[in-house]
């Protein structure tokens, strides 16, 4: 499903990433756990094709990352559920209008928008702020509707870039969850992360990033960094 | 793809509705342009009727002495027809001028009653000349006079030295050994040189104007437009992660670059419209041929549509611009 290859990214004259190496099959909950600085960022940045590794090839189904042509990224990237530490929601459209822009890029009819767009901020628990615009929801809600928008289109993977590291515990646990129910429905789920508590209490499968290299590959991992 | 490009279509509007005073600002700034082109074609409306009624009223008169006959005449005719910027020629035998001469002055009692005293007519038989362009009497003149010559030639009669002559006189005396009594102008030949070129520097003028106010209107939906795309540059980035392909970013924007147009095109004529009527009665004073009410009204879907073409161009030329620039995907 998703692979990384001998990759390597070097930011001016810096090395970032330094062959990194990790293949994670479909249906897969998979943490990217590192301090802040660590790679994990960038490794998403790879995947979803936001930047290209300085060597090494990136893996995504049938695509190799690496070698799409900008004309290419968005049929990728409707492949893909992404959510983000600061939500990056639409603020000048609702939570409904946010939700149905993930399908609309993708030219889906009108009949189903209206279907399904209430139904994930349903399962989110966000069916009565549809009409809401993101600055009237605080930023667990603000999350859930990310979470909404991700997910609409049934992508095959759903990445989560620090996903709860604006919100307080309880907020956080509640990403976690719709995260792991996401990802008990089929959907594989790469979660990059340096929350020690999360790591530890979910028990999945750990990929540790330091200092740009992979130290640690570990089904039912646990945080051991610093 | 019909689902996208409504979509497209519905953002475009929603660009411009929520971004509230940029809109109108730029909107503005595109009225003012578009009303410009107007004044400049209404002005061309006018100025060319002005000119057509005036160049109505010139022509090239040629009187032939009474012992002249008509064949002559006719033959005269017929060689001044081969000169091709001549329009028309009107025969005005002595008879027929006689009738004009009485019609007009037909409540008149000296002059009645003085053409009874006369014994005869006195007036000459002419020819009426009249040319494509009003640039093309002089040489018409000339013409007349190179044809004289030639008749002067055949009748066997010596030439007369007219060198004195020069082709600006505006009543030419010529000798009484042609056939031609006199040529003369009507009076409007110098008032049309000069109508024809105040109008020329009008409308050249008026055309810089308008390039120049295009040119700014540019600029400035231009710089909206970068603007609008500037404080939405991370809403940009975030459709592309959510995988909006590029046409479904940048479409709402030339979108929003048309309606601008559009809206102005519209605003615009709305504005004309009061001036238009205010300034009719005034305008068909000068120029009775003329009401630019009336144009006005048989010609709005044609002004409309062709404001509505130019806005719109010029929207989504600036809009198109702004895209290329700072829209980097």
């Amino acid at each position: 499903m998703i692979a990384f290859h001998n990759v390597s990214k070097i930011y001016a004259g810096q090395p970032v990433l330094e062959d990194v190496n990790f293949k994670i099959s479909p249906g897969e909950f998979v943490s990217v756990v590192g301090k802040s600085g660590a790679g994990k960022s960038t490794i998403i940045r790879l995947l979803i094709g936001e930047e290209r590794p300085s060597k090494g090839r990136v893996i995504f189904g049938p695509h190799e990352v690496n070698k799409l042509k900008p004309k290419e990224m968005p049929s990728l990237r409707r492949q893909m559920g992404i959510i983000f530490q600061d939500f990056k929601l639409l603020p000048r459209k609702t939570a409904y209008e946010n939700v149905a822009f993930a399908l609309e890029v993708e030219g889906r009819p009108q009949s189903e928008i209206e279907e399904l767009v209430p139904q994930v901020l349903d399962i989110v628990g966000l069916y009565d702020q549809q009409k809401n615009f993101p600055n009237e929801l605080s930023g667990g809600m603000k999350q859930r509707v990310a979470i909404a928008r991700a997910m609409v289109h049934r992508p095959a993977v759903v990445i989560a870039d620090e996903p709860t590291g604006n919100l307080d515990p309880v907020n956080t646990w509640e990403i976690i969850n719709l995260l792991l129910k996401i990802n008990e429905l089929g959907t594989t789920v790469m979660l990059a992360t340096h929350s020690k508590e999360i790591i530890n209490k979910i028990s999945k499968r750990v990929i540790s990033i330091d200092s740009g290299q992979v130290i640690k590959d570990e089904e039912r991992g646990k945080y051991f960094l610093i | 793809m019909i689902t996208s490009f409504l979509r497209i279509i519905k953002y475009g509007f929603q660009n411009f509705t929520r971004n509230g005073w940029l809109s109108i600002a730029t909107t503005a700034i595109v009225t003012m342009t578009l009303l410009v082109l107007m004044s400049l074609m209404i002005f061309d409306v006018i100025s060319e009727t002005a000119l057509r009624s005036v160049q109505e009223k010139i022509d090239i008169s040629v009187y032939f002495r009474p012992e002249i006959a008509e064949e002559t005449i006719r033959d005269f005719e017929n060689r001044l027809g081969a000169i091709s910027e001549i329009k028309s020629i009107e025969y005005i035998s002595s008879d027929r001028a006689l009738e004009i001469f009485r019609e007009r002055h037909v409540g008149d009692a000296t002059v009645s009653q003085a053409i009874e005293e006369l014994n005869g007519n006195p007036l000459l038989a002419s020819l009426v000349i009249k040319a494509h362009s009003p640039d093309d009497y002089a040489l018409i003149d000339k013409r007349i006079r190179d044809i004289d010559q030639a008749f002067v030639g055949n009748l066997d009669v010596p030439v007369a030295d007219d060198s004195g002559d020069s082709p600006k006189d505006r009543e030419i005396e010529l000798t009484p050994v042609t056939t031609i009594d006199k040529v003369t102008f009507t009076e409007n030949q110098l008032v049309i040189e000069r109508l024809t070129k105040i109008i020329n520097t009008l409308q050249t003028i008026g055309l810089g104007v308008t390039l120049m106010l295009a040119a700014i209107a540019i600029l400035i939906t231009f710089n909206t437009v970068r603007l609008a795309i500037y404080s939405n540059r991370e809403e940009l980035g975030v459709m592309r992660l959510v995988g909006a392909a590029n046409s479904f970013i940048n479409g709402p924007y030339l979108i929003t670059g048309v309606l601008y147009g559009i809206v102005a095109a519209i605003v615009s004529v709305l504005v004309a419209l009061p001036f238009v009527r205010l300034a009719d009665p005034q305008i068909s004073a000068l120029i009775p041929e003329l009401s630019l009410a009336s144009y006005f009204n048989q010609n709005l879907i044609r002004l409309l549509g062709l404001q509505i073409i130019v806005g719109a161009l010029l929207g989504a030329v600036s809009s198109a611009i702004a895209i290329r620039k700072y829209l980097k995907i």
